[in-house]
């Protein structure tokens, strides 16, 4: 019976150990996937999608805040057309407006039809208009305005019977017949002044545009925090107002648009995230970048949960980075995470930029990891199932391996101790072999420590070992040990010697510390780095000492090359911004007065091009050799790009101090010569701009942006001096540097269209073709000269070139397909001349347009030289695909007979300034006549373009010019128009009296 | 074998009683709070009630709604035309029509014309008899469109009409005249005091004639001719089994007419803004018949024309009758009818009504949005006293309520019962002659420019001739709306 109970102990030391090996594969994969990030990453996941959840969100509210609410920028010419009109009938000027009540009745009717159709088309729940003056006879306490509101944008009653007054004069409510508010009053007033937030909607913009300069206006648009308009629980709205400025730039009243609360928080519910309320929104405004959230509006179920209503500000308690922050609901205890986007509702740099409106989209972490915790609990069950199934299948497997050895202990039990054992073969072998290897193993153990210390010498590794113990004067110290701290072993024999001579080895190697647990030495005249270390165990202090001199140069040559310009040994960027990061925040106090210059060479291209690159290096470097004239004592200098150099100086007591030192060194540095490869000495040339700390800013990145600036006016100028930062020069250009976001929003987001003016034949009045004019749908940029003033500043000609095409073509198919053009009519379409397309671009619209191409006329625009190789490239594309060529603006800048003998073109578009009064200047029509005399004789028809007049159409048509475009003609629209009939005829009588002969004017 | 039997049988019954409900039991559905029944409403409430519809509907989706399963999103369509036109259109699958809301506000006449297209679900099943009983009688009945026992138009809110006098601007008048208000009690007084108020007030610029003021003005028209057509004994609209009668009879029209439209087309009744609230505000007027919501608009200024404001009091009259007649107002607002769904949004719907008309939070509607409570138990001055007193409002308010609840226990309430086409034809009753006075007062200056007397236009324009003219128009408009 024994040998039963052994089978069975067997089976449970199998089944034990098999059903553990289960359970730890399970724990192990668990450990791996939490080791991976695997739960991270599922939790990053949902963290994602809350972002992205939020964008649409903040996409939808963007557009509707900066494109669709805030637009008023065509209702302010209106009334502003209305207004001068108004003042004109009256005999009155703006200044008036401020005292006469009587007089801002009257404007005030004038304009308020202009305001009903804007709040509809915006999609707004109210607009207002308030004058900045007196709104009732002896109350000068009051302001002249209207205020209509519809609650419910999103349905219009035909008969206007959702629109309620709040403000207006009876007169004026009553010709409106919309009904009165409940708080309706005859005009506005402003109690308590700009210290009661609830008149910020009028006075803030009022007073903005009031202080700040004329080009700055256009921005002053205000966007407020909610608040009731009658000043009683009534529902709350945000407005946003912006200043109505007349033609001179004063002031005289705000226009805005409200927004209520339900109708926002529709806004933010629309879609399914609400609906699943899994989530919530949170609109806001932050004025500390991010420390707090002000509350504006909040939609989606679940945000009650995690905060009272009563809450006005959101505090992070942490942010994860730019885009993400963790909240503590006050209402359970819970983390909230938010998706941070800031609306752009003010340009940058603008009066009211520093309220930076976000978007947070928030959810709790229960939810977030929902899934999360879901995935682990699986696992979690997973591992017990495998440890079962581990259990069960080892316990069929061991029943099934000890059957053999239990025959095999019978056997043996059975045989005969006289004779010579006959067993089954297999189960012997293995015994044997177990007792075989434990024989060994036992053997080897007793070896392996005394080859250990030869293992590490033969592997190469310097290293070194030492064991000091407590129950011994004498402690061990390996071979390597000596030989790392350059000492002469003193026992050769067994590496043994006492317990102080080591100590004192060891701590005189640990005098000079360069980083933790490593030192420098100096062994036989070589610096060498050791890393020693230590360790206390039970009854000793064990340590090993190793040589890491090559890891440590490595790492100094890696650094070097990381932190330094390769060709000037100057600090790179990086090395830079880095060094004046910390110097700013650790030695705060010991920065002073500083200053920042921004060196820009001059020449370089120059140099470059003329005596090649590596003389280009030497000027680079010839230069930083003269920037040493800077002294190397509170200093950083790095090479910045190409061609530009940073240099930072601090440390000094005064302004006047620094400057003495940045004279004396700029003086020096323009006495620089750099000797060119022909031996001649070239003067250094180079232009600089400086910024002081902290005058001018106290940030770093506005410091290198106001030296920027600075050089770049100096580059700009005179070059080759340098200038300190001007703050008012900066503002007065701020225009350039917020146009740069508008540009580049506008090539990107392709937010042009365009409007299309008739080209008619000017024998028969038919249409011959349209030209396309690029309009912008970008604020900044009104006009297409600034969007080309401010593409050629910022190099980005070539992708307005391209936009032009691909927008415009498609503008081109559009009409063609829906038949709004008549068939065969030519497209003229604006180039800037020298700007090619790319190949690939080419290709693109041969595929996409190429049947429209043959009817595509490109104008190659004035104010460009037409010598560049990429013109005639692009114009032999058109040409190629059978287009035709004109030259615009004929007679003006460079596009003068030069051009027309060097392009092949086809038609010549006369100027503007030939076509005004022509019909009644001598000078003018000899210079047409010569001209269609000659354009005939090569081909070219000749288009004038700008007739105004009938007595201009009429003189054209008699000189022979082939076709007419101008405002008499049709004005530009964004649906092709086709002439009216009366002009057809006439432009038929006029040319069929000039072809009998008749009446032509003396040329 | 026969022990088996009997169980199956006793099974199969208890199936069958739990699978049908009886006419008596309130039908059961579950709502599952995981997905919430969503109930889209249109109604057509602007101003103050709108907002105090939206708090309320607010509270609900997060107390009871959140609860139970149920969101509640309410949308206003502007003006009740507009809503009935977007209902109707709904109905009827226009093209471009939006889809038909779960609630909707609706007047009888149009929650019947919805019910005969088989729009209209019936809450009774929802509903225990104790529950029904708790409200007002004539409002249950109102609601039931022409199917007896039905509940089709669930009712959530009632007014009727009174008459608002401005006393501050009346003290001068009735000083220098010897004016009387209890004149304000019938029509014809009325008539005669804004004749004397015209005749005063034109007197005060003796170098300009013709210049009196209005001293009354009124809106929702259709009512005067209504109730006026039934107090003077002849229903206009006898409707039953949804078919309508059409009963105009020449006396009571010429009384009508003699009481709106002569006063109208002389200057002493007038209409400027686009409600006769506004023309008080404005001070074009001194006294105005108007709906009890309609009386928060009430002002406590007048406001020139120039802007400037002085204070006024106000004080609230019963509806005038015709002299010699028995008291009568009409019963007026718009129910919420549930559109024909699924049991479950039926159910919720009811679930969201009942929480609405629950006796404190149908006060509390009532009294922030100028209506009457539907409930028994609500309609008492005390329980309304009260919570006008706890929310500290005006005075003007409290006799405006105090007023309506007088009325309701004093006056017969009538409103005429649903029938085919019934919308149209309360159109024409509305515009008809109220429309024909204000043409007529264009005329009138037509024609005194053209060289006719004050007098004689007038006496043009409202003589024997002109009634028949207008009474064949009216006559013939009502044929067409009701399609005989």
């Amino acid at each position: 019976m024994a040998w039963r109970r052994g089978t069975v102990n067997i089976v449970s030391r199998m089944v034990l150990p098999l059903m553990l090996v289960g359970l730890v594969q399970s724990v192990l994969m668990m450990g791996i996937l939490a080791i991976n990030g695997v739960f991270t990453q599922l939790e990053q996941n949902a963290l994602t999608m809350l972002d992205e959840r939020t964008q649409n969100k903040f996409l939808t509210l963007q557009t509707e805040m900066t494109l669709n609410w805030s637009y008023l920028s065509t209702t302010e010419e209106t009334v502003l057309g209305i207004i001068e009109q108004n003042l004109l009938e009256q005999g009155k000027t703006f200044a008036d407006i401020r005292s006469d009540a009587a007089l801002n009745a009257i404007l005030v009717a004038s304009v308020a039809e202009e305001l009903l159709p804007r709040m509809r088309e915006n999609d707004t729940t109210g607009i207002f208009l308030v004058l900045d003056g007196i709104g009732v006879v002896g109350k000068p306490d009051t302001f002249a305005g209207i205020y209509l509101r519809d609650t419910d944008p999103l349905t219009d009653a035909s008969d206007n019977s959702d629109i309620h007054i709040l403000r207006a004069l009876p007169p004026l409510t009553r010709k409106l017949g919309f009904s009165l508010d409940s708080f309706w009053q005859a005009s506005f007033t402003f109690p308590g002044g700009v210290s009661n937030t609830d008149n910020a909607y009028f006075l803030m913009p009022l007073h903005a545009a009031r202080r700040s300069v004329a080009v700055a206006r256009r921005h002053d648009g205000y966007w407020s925090m909610p608040f009731s308009i009658n000043g009683v629980d009534d529902g709350r709205v945000i407005t946003y107002s912006e200043p109505l400025i007349n033609r001179e730039g004063q002031v005289y009243g705000v226009i805005g648009v409200e927004m209520n609360e339900s109708y926002l928080v529709s806004v933010l519910n629309r879609g399914e995230f609400a609906r699943e309320s899994r989530g919530s929104y949170f609109l806001g405004v932050t004025t500390d970048r991010g420390m707090t959230y002000r509350k504006v509006i909040t939609g989606g179920a679940k945000y009650k949960q995690f905060f009272s209503a009563e809450e006005q500000v959101l505090t992070p308690i942490d942010k994860e980075h730019q885009s993400r922050i963790t909240l503590r609901s006050t209402r359970m205890d819970e983390i909230v995470h938010g998706s941070i986007y800031p609306l752009e509702v003010y340009p940058l740099n603008t009066i009211f930029s520093t309220q930076e409106w976000v978007l947070i989209g928030l959810e709790n972490e229960t939810e977030l990891s929902a899934f999360t915790n879901q995935v682990r609990w699986l696992f979690m069950v997973g591992a017990v199932l495998a440890a079962a199934l581990s259990a069960a299948v080892s316990a069929m497997v061991g029943r099934s391996i000890v059957r053999p050895v239990v025959r095999l202990v019978g056997s043996l039990r059975a045989s005969d101790p006289n004779q010579a054992l006959a067993l089954e073969r297999t189960g012997i072998t293995e015994v044997d072999a177990l007792a075989d290897a434990l024989v060994t193993l036992n053997h080897d153990v007793r070896e392996s420590a005394g080859r250990l210390s030869r293992v590490i010498r033969l592997s190469g590794i310097p290293l070194g070992v030492f064991e000091i113990r407590e129950d011994s004067d004498l402690a061990f110290c390996s071979d390597g040990f000596f030989r790392i701290l350059g000492q002469e072993n003193p026992d050769r024999q067994d590496n043994l010697l006492p317990k102080a001579q080591c100590l004192a080895l060891v701590s005189a190697a640990m005098a000079d510390m360069v980083e933790a647990t490593v030192y420098r030495l100096r062994i036989g005249g070589a610096e060498r780095y050791v890393r020693i270390q230590r360790m206390q165990e039970q009854h000793a202090i064990v340590g090993t000492v190793m040589d890491v001199t090559d890891e440590m140069e490595n790492r100094r040559r890696i650094e070097q090359e990381r932190d330094h310009d390769l060709l000037t040994g100057l600090l790179n960027r990086r090395a830079f911004d880095s060094a004046a990061e910390s110097l700013f925040i650790s030695q705060g106090s010991q920065v002073g007065v500083a200053a920042v210059i921004m060196f820009d060479l001059d020449n370089l291209k120059f140099l470059n091009d003329t005596y090649g690159h590596d003389c280009g290096d030497g000027y680079i470097r010839a230069f930083a050799d003269a920037l040493r004239q800077f002294g190397t004592e509170h200093v950083l200098m790095a090479r910045r790009s190409g061609d530009e150099f940073l240099v930072l100086l601090y440390g000094t007591g005064s302004k006047a101090e620094l400057w003495e030192r940045v004279r004396r060194a700029w003086k020096s540095i323009q006495r620089y010569k750099y000797i060119l490869p022909d031996a001649t000495a070239y003067q250094l040339r180079v232009s600089g701009g400086i910024a002081w700390y902290p005058e001018d800013a106290r940030n770093l990145n506005q410091l290198i942006h106001f030296a920027d600036f600075a050089m770049y006016k100096v580059k700009r100028s005179a070059k080759g001096t340098l200038e300190t930062f001007n703050a008012q020069d900066y503002n007065e250009e701020s225009f350039l540097i917020s146009g740069r976001d508008a540009l580049d929003r506008m090539i990107d987001q392709q937010l042009v269209r365009f409007a299309v003016q008739p080209i008619l034949h000017a024998q028969t009045g038919d249409v011959y073709g349209y030209e396309l004019l690029m309009r912008t749908n970008v604020r900044e940029l009104p006009d297409p000269t600034t969007v080309l003033r401010l593409a050629a500043a910022e190099g980005k000609l070539a992708r307005i070139e391209r936009l032009t095409w691909m927008v415009g073509l498609e503008a081109i198919r559009t009409f063609v397909q829906n038949r709004a053009t008549p068939p065969n009519a030519k497209f003229f379409l604006n180039s800037i001349a020298n700007q090619s397309l790319l190949d690939d671009d080419e290709r693109t619209i041969a595929e996409l347009y190429g049947s429209l191409l043959p009817r595509l006329v490109i104008e190659v625009t004035e104010g460009e030289r037409n010598n560049e190789e990429c013109t005639r490239h692009k114009l032999d594309f058109v040409h190629r695909h059978g287009g035709e060529i004109a030259i615009d603006d004929y007679g003006t800048g460079y596009n003068s007979e030069m051009a027309l003998m060097q392009i092949n073109a086809d038609i010549v578009k006369l100027d503007i300034s030939f076509v005004h009064n022509v019909d009644t200047d001598p000078d003018k029509q000899a210079l047409i006549q010569n001209l269609i005399r000659y354009a005939r004789e090569r081909g070219i028809a000749v288009l004038a373009e700008g007739v105004e007049t009938r007595e201009e159409m009429r003189t054209l048509i008699r000189f022979g010019v082939d076709y007419l475009q101008g405002y008499y003609l049709g004005a530009p629209q964004y649906q092709p128009m086709n002439p009216d009939k009366m002009l057809r005829r006439e432009i038929r009588r006029i040319a069929g009296r000039a072809d009998a002969g008749t009446d032509i004017p003396a040329p | 074998m026969e022990h088996t039997r009997r169980w199956l049988l006793l099974l199969l019954t208890g199936l069958f009683l739990l699978g049908t409900p009886t006419a008596t039991a309130q039908t059961r559905v579950r709502l599952n709070p995981k997905q919430p029944q969503t109930l889209l409403v249109w109604h057509y409430y602007n101003g103050i009630q709108q907002k105090v519809l939206d708090r309320m509907v607010l509270e609900f989706n997060e107390g009871v709604g959140a609860r139970e399963g149920i969101i509640v999103e309410a949308h206003s369509q502007g003006s009740v035309n507009d809503l009935t036109t977007k209902l109707l259109d709904a109905a009827n699958r226009e093209p471009g029509a939006d889809k038909m809301p779960d609630l909707f506000g609706a007047y009888a006449d149009t929650a019947y014309q919805l019910d005969r297209m088989g729009y209209v679900a019936d809450l009774a099943p929802y509903m225990t008899a104790e529950e029904l009983a708790e409200y007002v009688d004539s409002y249950l009945a109102e609601g039931e469109l022409a199917t007896p026992g039905a509940l089709k138009v669930f009712p959530i809110a009632k007014s009727t009409e009174l008459l608002l006098l401005n006393v501050t601007d009346w003290e001068p008048f009735a000083q220098d005249t010897g004016a009387d208000k209890s004149l304000l009690a019938t029509w014809e007084g009325l008539v005669s005091l804004s004749r004397q108020y015209y005749e005063w007030s034109d007197a005060q610029t003796p170098d300009v004639p013709g210049d009196g003021k209005a001293f009354f003005g009124r809106d929702a028209f259709a009512n005067y001719m209504l109730i006026g057509s039934l107090q003077l004994g002849v229903e206009l609209f006898r409707a039953q089994d949804g078919e309508v009668t059409l009963q105009v009879d020449e006396a009571v029209m010429r009384k009508l007419w003699d009481n709106y439209y002569v006063p109208f087309v002389n200057g002493w009744f007038g209409a400027y803004g686009r409600f006769r609230s506004d023309d008080i505000k404005t001070g074009r007027l001194l006294a105005l018949v108007g709906s009890t919501s309609g009386a928060l608009y009430f002002p406590d200024e007048v406001t020139r024309d120039d802007g400037t404001t002085y204070p006024i009091v106000s004080e609230v009259f019963p509806l005038p009758n015709f002299a010699g007649t028995a008291p009568c107002a009409v019963q007026q607002g718009a129910g919420l009818v549930v559109a024909k769904s699924t049991p479950e949004k039926e159910y919720a719907a009811t679930v969201f009504l009942k929480w609405f008309t629950d006796v404190q939070k149908n006060i509390e509607f009532s009294i922030l949005s100028g209506y009457l409570p539907v409930k028994k138990a609500a309609n008492d001055q005390a329980l309304m006293d009260a919570a006008i007193q706890a929310r500290g409002m005006k005075p003007l308010l409290k006799e405006i309520i105090d007023a309506g609840v007088n009325i309701i226990s004093t006056y017969r309430l009538y409103t005429n019962s649903a029938f085919r086409n019934g919308y149209d034809a309360r159109a024409v009753v509305e515009k008809s002659m109220s429309g024909a006075a204000e043409a007529a007062l264009a005329q009138r200056d037509a024609l005194i420019a053209q060289g006719m007397t004050r007098a004689e236009a007038i006496q043009t324009l409202t003589g024997d001739q002109a009634f028949a003219d207008w009474l064949a128009g009216f006559q013939k408009a009502l044929q067409t709306a009701v399609g005989s």
